[in-house]
């Protein structure tokens, strides 16, 4: 995957990396829903099919967060469920000994009242430009979970329009991600990380949320940095005629 | 005795790897012997050397599982070796790849025989005291580059990831940081304008950052944090390097930058830095103060993308002139040409060699410049001379105060990022004190002064010993004038001095009556 010195690398395709990128935003966002019993299963599952395919992460510089989270799903027993939905609530709903830790992204950007519903209209129009609608009676459009599952469904798209051979698509879509990341989860959630590792409690969800910013802060430069370099070298100003 | 075991708490498992093949470099380099001896000055360090670990890299992953090591240093022949490929390694094996150390043992080969086995264990240590001081990265930390060479373009290459490579990148420490107060140093220094001020916060702009660490250098708060370029990093190494000038041959500090390609000979003992120019004045002052026998600043090679050559100059000049005042050689700073290498001079007296490790002297930040100068002073035997020493790079600065001017308002006192002035109210008086060993001139003073226009207030960029002994002293005083009715604190007299004579007659009548902005209110209604 990556270049050490005079050693042949398998190179990986940019697909499969969207793929699996995808695959890690849609399992970080259902991690954040609150949880069913069922859907323990799908997070054990999910975990051993990305930890199969964990050297094509292991050059990046979230694989070790990324890695113990796994782990961590990977090793949960459907009898924790009740202890994970207790947890949950505990965080993110708070108690009344405790105030809730909001997945939401308007909590942490000191908006004043009359600011919030311009914010997530703008969110909502976000969505809707790529296609997609926040159900009314769903998640906010600003909660982790939305803006997580936003970026898995570009990944999907991505990932399509590398293996259809649509390079331009494909970078665009990459400078989407990158735009959004830096607009949305790069703003907020080193303070929600910072937030939740100062209470000791949290379990799984410590790491989750550790994971998620890593990822978040990762994808944003290495997005970039992967456009900026895949389209200084496509010839034509960006088209792929002519390609050997 | 374990040097490190005071000054270090509870430091991380570091893990030495020593390629076998070093032994061969130079005559009088015994391996076992250099093992034994890091792992004994070194504090919770295991040294182990590898065979043939240049050549298979891939062996420190399981070297550093075995070990348990939260920190490594490479003890490599040459610099043949791809840093990204450590790095990837690095993580592989869960270990933050910003604090993996490298030392090149080739230069060894041009040292005498009777001298290189006592710096290569020098260089390790002092390798393994900058790892422990290592505090970890974050993940606003990283900025991915990826190359992609763009000779060779085809449709496979287009669509494989390219290799990926990370530096690092500043976050702010929001709790140190005086951005809310107007202080923009970092953002001034940035040569590639990278750091820009929104609400109160300095924001790091990635795409623009080229992680030379200037803004880490200027900042008189240490609020700017670089993993593997931080200040405690460097202080931690120079403080072995420095310690060990007793036993040692005669040795110069280097200051040499992170692209930099040539390794400098033995008899210079380099510090890494992102880019030459952030080695501050405080850090050259301080290494002579210790000892050294000369410290230099290697200047960039190549097209330098910082293009900061001015101010290496400007900070080598300030510190000879500074030698020369106080009666020193002032070639013992200067910057460093490899094909001009004189012999290096003697040590600056002995003592500094006491066989033990210091505290690490903190050499960035508000303080360590004085700090320095005061050291460097005494050690050359001119505490008591009367130096000033006016230099558009000094690091230090003196606010000068007219007292006719001057409203006693507070407001520089308020606006000092680092201290240097404070304002108090002492019952029915107010003072503001200075202290020149605080003072980095930065000027935000005369700029926020009211009363700048009248010549209130003035920063010199000057370094003055008599003042910097004397400590915090008084620069204004003044009578705080209270409400004839409630008792509280109205203003100066001289500010109701100077708004009386901006009101004339017209207003004179509500300053005569001597009642407080409430009490006034009150009593009209």
């Amino acid at each position: 995957m990556i270049d050490v010195g005079s050693r042949a690398v398998t190179p990986v395709r940019l697909a499969t990396l969207a793929r699996l990128r995808q695959g890690t935003y849609r399992l970080l966002s259902a991690l954040f829903r609150p949880p069913e019993p069922a859907q323990l299963g799908s997070f054990r599952s999910g975990a051993r099919f990305l930890l199969q395919r964990k050297a094509r992460f292991a050059e990046l510089a979230y694989y070790p967060a990324w890695e113990d989270l796994l782990r961590l799903l990977r090793g949960l027993k459907q009898a924790k469920c009740a202890q994970l939905q207790e947890t949950y609530a505990r965080i993110f709903m708070g108690t009344e000994m405790h105030d809730p830790l909001p997945l939401l992204e308007s909590s942490f950007l000191s908006l004043k009242s009359y600011e919030l519903g311009s914010f997530l209209a703008e969110l909502d129009a976000e969505y809707a430009r790529a296609g997609m609608v926040v159900l009314p009676n769903g998640e906010a459009p600003d909660h982790l979970v939305m803006e997580l599952e936003f970026l898995a469904v570009l990944c999907g798209r991505e990932s399509a329009a590398w293996r259809a051979g649509q390079a331009e698509e494909a970078l665009g879509i990459v400078r989407q991600q990158q735009d959004f990341l830096l607009r949305h989860p790069c703003r907020w959630l080193p303070e929600l990380a910072a937030l939740a590792a100062a209470r000791d409690n949290l379990w799984l969800y410590t790491q989750a949320i550790q994971t998620a910013r890593a990822l978040v802060a990762h994808d944003g430069t290495f997005l970039g940095a992967l456009a900026d370099g895949l389209g200084a070298v496509m010839p034509g100003g960006g088209r792929l005629e002519g390609l050997a | 005795m374990n040097h490190n075991t005071a000054l270090v708490h509870d430091p991380p498992a570091t893990l030495v790897l020593v390629c076998a093949d070093a032994g061969r470099l130079a005559p009088g380099l015994v391996l076992a012997e250099l093992a034994e001896r890091v792992s004994a000055r070194a504090f919770n360090t295991q040294v182990v050397v590898a065979e043939s670990l240049c050549a298979r890299l891939a062996a420190m992953k399981h070297a550093v599982e075995l070990a348990g090591a939260r920190r490594l240093v490479l003890a490599l022949c040459s610099d043949g070796t791809p840093r990204p490929e450590v790095d990837s390694l690095a993580r592989k094996a869960r270990l933050d790849p910003f604090g993996v150390q490298i030392v090149l043992f080739n230069a060894l080969k041009e040292a005498p025989p009777c001298s290189v086995q006592d710096t290569a264990v020098l260089l390790l240590t002092a390798a393994v005291a900058r790892a422990q001081a290592f505090r970890g990265s974050r993940p606003e930390n990283w900025k991915a580059v990826v190359a992609r060479d763009s000779h060779i373009v085809s449709r496979r290459s287009l669509f494989t990831l390219p290799p990926v490579t990370y530096a690092a990148v500043p976050t702010i420490n929001r709790e140190f940081c005086a951005a809310d107060a107007g202080c923009d140093l970092c953002i001034t220094a940035c040569p590639g304008k990278a750091l820009a001020q929104t609400g109160g916060r300095v924001q790091v702009n990635l795409s623009a950052c080229s992680s030379c660490g200037m803004c880490v250098s200027v900042c008189p708060k240490r609020a700017v944090e670089l993993p593997g370029w931080s200040p405690e990093e460097m202080e931690a190494q120079m403080a072995v390097y420095l310690a060990a000038n007793g036993d040692q041959a005669a040795h110069g500090l280097l200051f040499v930058c992170n692209n930099a390609t040539q390794q400098p000979p033995a008899s210079w003992l380099p510090v890494t830095t992102p880019c030459t120019a952030t080695a501050p004045a405080a850090a050259l002052l301080h290494a002579l103060a210790r000892g050294a026998a000369a410290v230099s600043v290697a200047p960039c090679t190549g097209a330098c993308p910082f293009n900061v050559g001015d101010q290496i100059q400007g900070t080598i000049d300030y510190c000879q002139r500074l030698l020369e005042a106080m009666g020193e050689n002032p070639q013992r700073v200067g910057l460093y040409h490899p094909g001009a290498a004189a012999p290096l001079p003697p040590m600056l007296g002995v003592g500094a060699g006491d066989g033990g490790i210091d505290e690490p002297q903190a050499l960035f930040g508000s303080g360590a410049a004085a700090q320095a100068v005061l050291s460097l002073a005494l050690r050359l035997g001119a505490s008591d001379a009367a130096i000033v020493l006016e230099h558009t790079h000094s690091p230090l600065g003196v606010v000068v105060i007219d007292p006719e001017s001057c409203t006693g308002c507070g407001s520089c006192a308020r606006m000092c990022p680092t201290g240097a002035l404070a304002f108090e109210g002492e019952q029915e008086q107010v003072v503001l004190s200075f202290d020149a060993g605080l003072c980095v001139g930065c000027g935000y003073c005369v700029a926020r002064c009211p009363e700048q226009k009248n010549g209130a207030i003035a920063v010199q960029k000057k370094t003055d010993l008599t003042l910097l002994t004397r400590g915090r002293r008084h620069l204004y005083q003044d009578q705080i004038a209270l409400c004839q009715e409630c008792g509280g604190p109205i203003g100066t007299s001289r500010m109701l001095s100077r708004i009386a004579s901006l009101l004339g007659s017209e207003g004179q009548g509500h300053l005569d009556q001597g009642l407080c902005p409430a009490c006034r209110s009150a009593s009209w209604l």
